[in-house]
């Protein structure tokens, strides 16, 4: 019967939101840890559902378990939320997040099976970040917070305009960070936040024997075929300042328009928080030569800022109404009611 | 020694070599008919000594049946080598208990006298003809959750055989750009799997089970190549006389080349070095 979100589901999905992030974070210790073909085979591990958990297989088939276990998750959720919510478009977003972890699984299955190839590699990863946001949506959309709220805001085409070039430029920076890791080339630039000493690398023939000279003898690192790791790596690191610029835009625009609200403002804030972590992380994951624990952490706040972003999005959609919008136009600070 | 085969992606039992060969047969025989095989069973298959693989200097000099002249030389790290670290094996109780002392990480390996080891030195043009692939089978060793030895080189047809000498799983995972990648589970004691490759590089070789081994293998479409000892000296025998531009690779600081030219029954030299 479809008569009201139950108040479980919520609990639920926020359970298996959380599940999700713990599985990001286990598939990212798969690839900190060089594990990632450690089990040759799949669905099964050496055969069987049981292997001996030493060295990479225990990164590897670790990540498989906890992969199956969200993949149940999601299944129960998907059908709780089918008999029991009323919204057709939460059941839909329920489905679509169902379908996503089936793709995802076999993504997986088939980076093992052709041997890591970047393109399929990469795709795990990015497909992985819109899982644990779909996850996380649904855990927002069933709250009883979202149930309860009313559009009471105007809203700001700035502010609606700036959330989403935001979730594109951190869902970009994530996509290049999966770039990154999968070629290999989390090491291409091994000082931070200088490359090579210098604003930017060098990006020439020329410039590759330079970067191989500091490579071997200052910092003891395997020399470079070609100046693309660099190019790569280079590319996270300024796409990160890019994203950086996009946050702090969107919060200067909230606080401007709805500098009340400490819902917004306080989504936009936490979301600048977690930039300025990830990129404290990001310089820990070079200092620390690719350290397991902060080059993992990396990748799952990633998850979170996008999953932020997202979520502040979406609640701005909610949470504010386009009547208002043309009215507002002509008093674009608003001075309305904090909204929870 | 028991050799697998890999055929469409499955390991298939290829007999065993030498005196194991009735008592393989045998055991697998029983395996069948008790209808049973046990994994257990399989691992009791012990480790035998593979075939002794050629050094690289033999493998050589063993085809090379052209000429008289030979390039030899030494490939010198000038400067303050640097430090090697222990590797951490205790991500597998099997790989920590195989050693006494700590295992040094092996990417760069300076002498004593400044020679740099393993790397691959080989004449990567001048050399003209087809060379038939020699039948001397190069082993790669999983011993001690260590690759033995750290760099091997074959010709291209050459067999290399893969064998796990350890008493816990590997997975060989080679990346070859060229020839066709792979990556094959190992988990029986003594198991052995030969591999050929058509195309010239050389590449590496990682386990995933155990993120710090790490070969290279280095395939080449001549007998005139070597991999420095110890002491960083290589010699490349039996060369008709001609100009040849030799490849001196390491997998820490990459190539250089040289041009030597040589004549019937001359001794060339060429030197190589790296850091400062």
């Amino acid at each position: 019967m479809r008569t009201a979100t139950p108040r479980g589901l919520h609990r639920f999905a926020v359970v298996a939101a959380c599940c999700t992030l713990g599985l990001v974070f286990a598939g990212g210790l798969v690839t900190s840890t060089g594990s990632g073909l450690a089990v040759p085979d799949w669905p099964l591990s050496y055969g069987t559902l049981n292997p001996p958990m030493v060295g990479g297989i225990r990164y590897e088939h670790s990540h498989r378990l906890i992969a199956g276990s969200v993949a149940l998750l999601t299944t129960a959720l998907m059908l709780w939320a089918w008999r029991r919510e009323p919204r057709r478009w939460v059941r839909a977003l329920a489905l679509v997040a169902w379908v996503t972890v089936l793709v995802q699984a076999l993504l997986g299955g088939l980076t093992v099976l052709l041997l890591l190839p970047t393109a399929v590699s990469v795709t795990h990863g990015g497909v992985a970040q819109v899982f644990f946001t779909l996850m996380c949506l649904l855990a927002v959309v069933t709250s009883p917070r979202w149930l309860a709220a009313r559009a009471a805001e105007p809203s700001h085409a700035d502010v609606r305009a700036i959330g989403i070039v935001a979730v594109a430029c951190v869902y970009v920076q994530t996509l290049l960070g999966a770039w990154m890791r999968h070629t290999g080339a989390g090491l291409a630039i091994p000082d931070f936040p200088l490359s090579y000493g210098r604003v930017a690398p060098p990006f020439t023939s020329a410039g590759l024997d330079m970067v191989n000279a500091v490579r071997t003898r200052t910092y003891v690192l395997h020399y470079l075929d070609s100046i693309g790791p660099v190019a790569i790596h280079f590319a996270h690191r300024a796409w990160a300042a890019v994203v950086l610029a996009a946050i702090v835009t969107l919060l200067v625009a909230t606080v401007r328009r709805h500098g009340q609200s400490r819902l917004f403002v306080g989504l936009s804030a936490m979301a600048v928080g977690l930039v300025c972590a990830q990129a404290l992380l990001g310089g820990l994951t070079i200092w620390t030569r690719k350290s397991v624990i902060p080059t993992t952490a990396h990748v799952a706040l990633g998850s979170v800022i996008l999953a932020t972003a997202v979520v502040h999005a979406v609640i701005y959609r909610r949470c504010t109404t386009l009547e208002v919008d043309r009215a507002a136009a002509t008093a674009p600070v608003s001075r309305g009611a904090a909204h929870a | 020694m028991t050799v697998y085969a890999e055929e469409n992606g499955v390991l298939k039992f290829h007999g065993s070599r030498g005196v194991t060969t009735v008592a393989a047969v045998g055991l697998v025989s029983a395996s069948l008919l008790l209808g049973c095989a046990k994994e257990d069973d399989a691992r009791a298959d012990p480790p035998s000594p593979g075939p002794k693989a050629p050094s690289i200097t033999q493998a050589a000099t063993a085809t090379a049946t052209a000429g008289t002249a030979s390039i030899a030389g030494k490939v010198s790290f000038v400067g303050e080598a640097p430090v090697a670290s222990a590797l951490d094996l205790n991500a597998d109780p099997v790989c920590a208990s195989t050693h006494d002392s700590p295992v040094m990480g092996r990417d760069v390996i300076v002498g004593a006298d400044g020679g740099l080891k393993n790397v691959f030195v080989y004449v990567q043009s001048g050399a003209s003809g087809d060379y038939d692939a020699p039948d001397a089978e190069v082993v790669l060793d999983q011993k001690g959750c260590v690759y033995e030895p750290h760099a091997v080189a074959l010709q291209v047809g050459q067999t290399l055989n893969l064998l796990n000498s350890d008493s816990t799983t590997h997975n060989v995972h080679a990346l070859p750009e060229e020839n066709k990648p792979f990556n094959t589970s190992m988990p029986i004691p003594g198991m052995v799997i030969p591999k050929t490759f058509d195309e010239t590089e050389i590449f590496k070789v990682k386990c995933d089970v155990h993120p710090w081994m790490s070969s290279y293998v280095g395939v080449f479409d001549n007998p005139y190549f070597a991999i420095t000892g110890a002491d960083g000296s290589f010699k490349l025998s039996g060369l008709p006389a001609g100009t040849y531009t030799v490849a001196a690779r390491h997998e820490m600081y990459g190539e250089q080349l040289l041009e030597v030219t040589v004549g019937d029954g001359e001794a060339g030299e060429a030197a190589f070095s790296w850091g400062g």
